[in-house]
Order: C-alpha cells, then sequence, then structure tokens
C-alpha cells in the first residue's frame, strides 16, 4: 500500500478511536466500541562486517480489538515496516472475526497467527511484550528468511477446557497453504486446491507456570519448476515456566519437505532464560536453524546464535534492552553485533 | 481545636479499621454459584475461564491497588506481582482472549455497588464492606472469617 494511503488510513483510525472513546461501553444499540494500541521499538545496532553502525525504526505496529457482541469479536493487526531501502510498507498482519459462545470452543476466521508453539502466538509483532530484543531464529518473519509459516488465512477452531488439575488448550484450523516462496502468504488467492491443516495442543497444570504443548502443520506446496508438488510436514514441542519472574522458554521445530521421493529437513529451535528482579531481567537465548543442502522451498544454511542480555523496565509500558550477539554461521568465522532498544506500548 | 483533631483521628481510625477483615468474593444475588475452590477462582479472575457454569460470561470488576486486600489478591489468585498485572492484561488482549481489560474501581463500596447491580459480576471486597446487596462465595468451602479461609487477611 501507498505510504500517503497509510498515513491515511492510521489518521482515520486514530479519529475513530478518539471519537468513540466517548461512547459508552455497555453493549446494545450503541455502535462497538473500538480499543486502539499500540507496539513499536526504537534501537541502536551495530553488527561486525554489515555496513555502519545504525539507528533503526522497528515495526509500528497498531492493533485494534472490538466487541461487536457477547460472544462476536474482531481483531486487527496493522504494521508499518521499513525495509532495507529505508521505504515504509503497510502489512495486514492479523484481521480476525471471532465467535466465542463457550471457553471450550471458538470459531475465528480471517488472517491469524499459526499455532506453532508457544512465542508465535504469544508475542508476535509486539516486541514490548517479549522479554528480548530479537525474536527466535526460528520465528523470523516469512519476508525475513524465516522458515515457518508464522501466519495463516482460513478457519481456526479453538478452545480451553479447564479441568481440576490443569488448563487443556486446543487448536485446528485449515488454511490456505503456503505460497512459491516462503513469503508468499495466500491472503486472497491460494495457490493450490490443497488446503493446509494446522493443529496444537498445549497442557497447562493448575497454578504451576509451566506449559507443554504439542503442533503439527500439514500441507502440500505447489509445484516448482524442477519439483512436483512438495508434501510438507511441519512438527513442533514447547516447554514454557513462567512464575515469580523467572522465565524458561525452550521451542523445537520441524520442518521436512518431501519432493520426488527425496526429504529435506529443516530444523529450528531456541531456549532462552531470563530472571525478573524488580525493573531489571537479565537473560539468556540459545537460538539454531538448519536447513538441508536442496531444499525445494528453504534457504539452505546452517546458523547459530547466542544471544545475553538486559531489560530494564523504564516505565510500566516502556522499556529498555541491551543485547550482545554472536553469531556462527556454518564454516564461517563467528560474527558479533548488538543492539540497544527502546520498546514501548502505548 | 482539641475536639476537631480527636474527631479527625477516630475518622482516621474508623477507615483504618474499615479494611481489616478478610478479602471476601461477591458476586450479584442472583448467581446461582455457591463456592469456588481457589483454583477456580484464579481461573476466574484471571480470565482463563471467562464463563459462569450457567454459560453467562463472568465480567470481572478489580480494585485499584496498593492496599493489603490487593496483596492478598495478587499472591494468592492472581498469583503473580502487582507490576506483571497490566503486561498480563495486554497479554491476552494481543492473544486475542480478551478485547479489553477488566474494568478497575476505586473503592470497595465501588465494587460492592457495581456487583450489586450486574449479575454477572465477581468482584472483592474487604469483608467488614459485605451487607445484604451482594453474595458471597465460598472459596474452599469456607467462608471470611472462618478458620482455613484461604483469602484470610494473614496466611491460613
Amino acid at each position: 500500500m501507498p505510504r500517503s494511503a497509510g498515513i491515511l488510513f492510521l489518521a482515520a483510525t486514530l479519529a475513530a478511536s478518539a471519537a468513540r472513546a466517548q461512547e459508552p461501553d455497555t453493549p446494545g444499540d450503541a455502535a462497538p466500541r473500538l480499543t486502539l494500541r499500540g507496539f513499536s521499538d526504537v534501537s541502536f545496532a551495530a553488527r561486525e562486517e554489515d555496513g555502519p553502525a545504525t539507528f533503526a525504526l522497528g515495526q509500528f505496529d497498531t492493533f485494534m480489538t472490538s466487541a461487536l457482541s457477547d460472544d462476536v469479536s474482531v481483531l486487527a493487526e496493522i504494521v508499518f515496516e521499513f525495509g532495507e531501502d529505508n521505504a515504509a510498507v503497510l502489512d495486514v498482519e492479523r484481521a480476525q472475526i471471532r465467535w466465542a459462545p463457550a471457553d471450550v470452543f471458538t470459531l475465528t476466521a480471517g488472517r491469524m497467527h499459526t499455532p506453532l508453539g508457544y512465542w508465535n502466538q504469544t508475542f508476535h509483532h509486539g516486541s514490548w511484550l517479549q522479554t528480548t530484543a530479537e525474536r527466535p531464529l526460528m520465528y523470523r518473519f516469512e519476508d525475513d528468511g524465516g522458515i515457518l509459516p508464522v501466519h495463516m488465512v482460513g478457519v481456526q477452531a479453538a478452545g480451553a477446557w479447564n479441568a481440576r488439575r490443569a488448563t487443556l488448550k486446543y487448536s485446528a484450523a485449515v488454511v490456505n497453504g503456503r505460497g512459491h516462496i516462503p513469503d508468499e502468504i495466500a491472503n486472497v488467492r491460494d495457490a493450490s486446491d490443497a488446503k493446509a491443516v494446522s493443529l496444537w495442543l498445549g497442557v497447562a497444570p493448575a497454578g504451576t507456570g509451566l506449559e507443554v504443548g504439542l503442533s503439527a502443520y500439514l500441507d502440500t506446496l505447489p509445484a516448482f519448476a524442477d519439483h512436483g508438488d512438495v508434501r510438507e510436514r511441519i512438527f513442533g514441542a514447547y516447554v514454557v515456566f513462567a512464575h515469580d519472574g523467572l522465565e524458561l522458554l525452550g521451542e523445537l521445530s520441524r520442518v521436512r519437505h518431501r519432493a520426488d521421493g527425496d526429504t529435506f529437513d529443516a530444523w529450528g529451535g531456541y531456549a532462552q532464560a531470563g530472571l525478573k528482579r524488580g525493573r531489571w531481567t537479565p537473560y539468556y537465548r540459545f537460538d539454531r536453524v538448519e536447513v538441508a543442502a536442496g531444499d525445494p522451498f528453504l534457504e539452505a544454511g546452517e546458523l547459530s546464535v547466542h544471544t545475553l542480555g538486559l531489560r530494564f523496565e523504564l516505565l510500566s509500558w516502556a522499556a529498555l534492552k541491551g543485547e550482545y550477539h554472536r553469531e556462527q554461521p556454518a564454516g564461517a568465522d563467528g560474527v558479533h553485533s548488538a543492539r540497544v532498544q527502546a520498546a514501548f506500548t502505548f | 481545636m482539641r475536639a476537631i483533631l480527636t474527631g479527625a483521628l477516630s475518622v482516621l481510625l474508623a477507615a483504618g479499621a474499615a479494611e481489616a477483615g478478610d478479602v471476601a468474593i461477591i458476586v450479584h444475588r442472583d448467581n446461582s454459584q455457591g463456592g469456588v475452590t481457589l483454583a477456580e477462582l484464579s481461573r476466574l479472575f484471571r480470565l482463563d475461564q471467562q464463563r459462569w457454569g450457567t454459560g453467562e460470561k463472568v465480567e470481572v470488576v478489580l480494585q485499584v491497588g496498593g492496599s493489603a486486600k490487593e496483596a492478598v489478591m495478587l499472591e494468592r489468585v492472581f498469583r503473580m506481582r502487582g507490576a506483571d498485572l497490566k503486561p498480563f492484561w495486554l497479554g491476552k488482549i494481543y492473544r486475542g482472549e480478551l478485547t479489553a481489560a477488566p474494568r478497575v474501581l476505586a473503592s470497595d463500596a465501588g465494587v460492592k455497588h457495581y456487583v450489586a447491580a450486574n449479575p454477572r459480576a465477581l468482584g472483592y471486597v474487604d469483608s467488614v464492606m459485605l451487607d445484604s446487596s451482594v453474595k458471597v462465595l465460598r472459596v474452599d468451602g469456607k467462608l471470611p472469617g472462618e478458620p482455613g479461609y484461604p483469602l484470610a487477611r494473614t496466611a491460613p
């Protein structure tokens, strides 16, 4: 979308939100109340062998929700981001309508975050929400070399069943499949008749702060020039513990592509630990992604990254994060980099 | 002057005494729920469970933080620190689980008035403020003031 159209859109959204802030918040005949939040960040980053140190604007995320009735709500997330050419682009990251007649069953249609594990649904574009400045390698966006389909367009049934000793959460979705390249998200036109299926299951024992889960994403990618259809099977698992300031996150995904009798595996995973004490949170994360040579869809390679960081809560809704990274590509020297980021929500 | 000071002191002492009971969980008088376990209460206040047993939506109402009452709620019901509560609600909104954070009122009287007028509401007040306008829920089978009440001002 052209930048001027984006600015007009944002101005109209802000004006509508301000006008509706005066309206009563009780349902009924009154127009739905729009809740607008924003997330963004500003960084200063330096990286060996990668041009000059630079200030950088993060994503400018406008996040909207509105209850149309007790059971029906809408959610939209519009993100302005900046490319390597410094130009702004506008992306509709989420646009969904949700019917939630019960805790155990909700039905959502639209563009959503794919339930692949924990991070993707929990933080995603909201950089202030996540402890770290940067997202895990395995969850890089589709247009940033990511290996996973972090967005999906389709229909999702989900819910949570609260038993005495644990909460069981699930999601099952039928969505448009991935396109000819990872960055091609089928918003309005699927590349084939075959639809992808996404399944996710999580268990959280009551009062422990622990959650574990599994996911599966089954798709058939459209035929490529030098391959027939490619069968894609993504399986993931996660373990999360968050209690009393201690945050432990671990996720692992395997992406398997089968084409013309050959099998290609890609793996992505991370382990992160942070301990919040007062306004300070020191943290560490290890990331690794590897994609087999010859994969028909993903770019082959191996990369490990160690991240050591410190987060400081400046205000209730603003945080300062400082990170050091050591990247280790396969067969090459390690690369050092650092980032200082002010992340905020408003 | 002495009379004025004495009067003011009496008012302050009375105000202090007014917040001295256990934390009472209140619902509308027509709510059919008689009691909850502490684990259920935690799920309800955290809006991990958003429906009453009847299927009606739960409308949680909170109080401005900072008192001993909120400390009890944070430790035993929300199981988090006060500074983590706002990010907790924002995270739920971001994940699409809620469209807005729960209403926050300034006083026990405000919460009691709100709960008395809203059949789906769930709130908490100091037990010395209880009257017949609202219904008190048993927690783990006990009412405020009973031995072993999980939300006693002093740890059970």
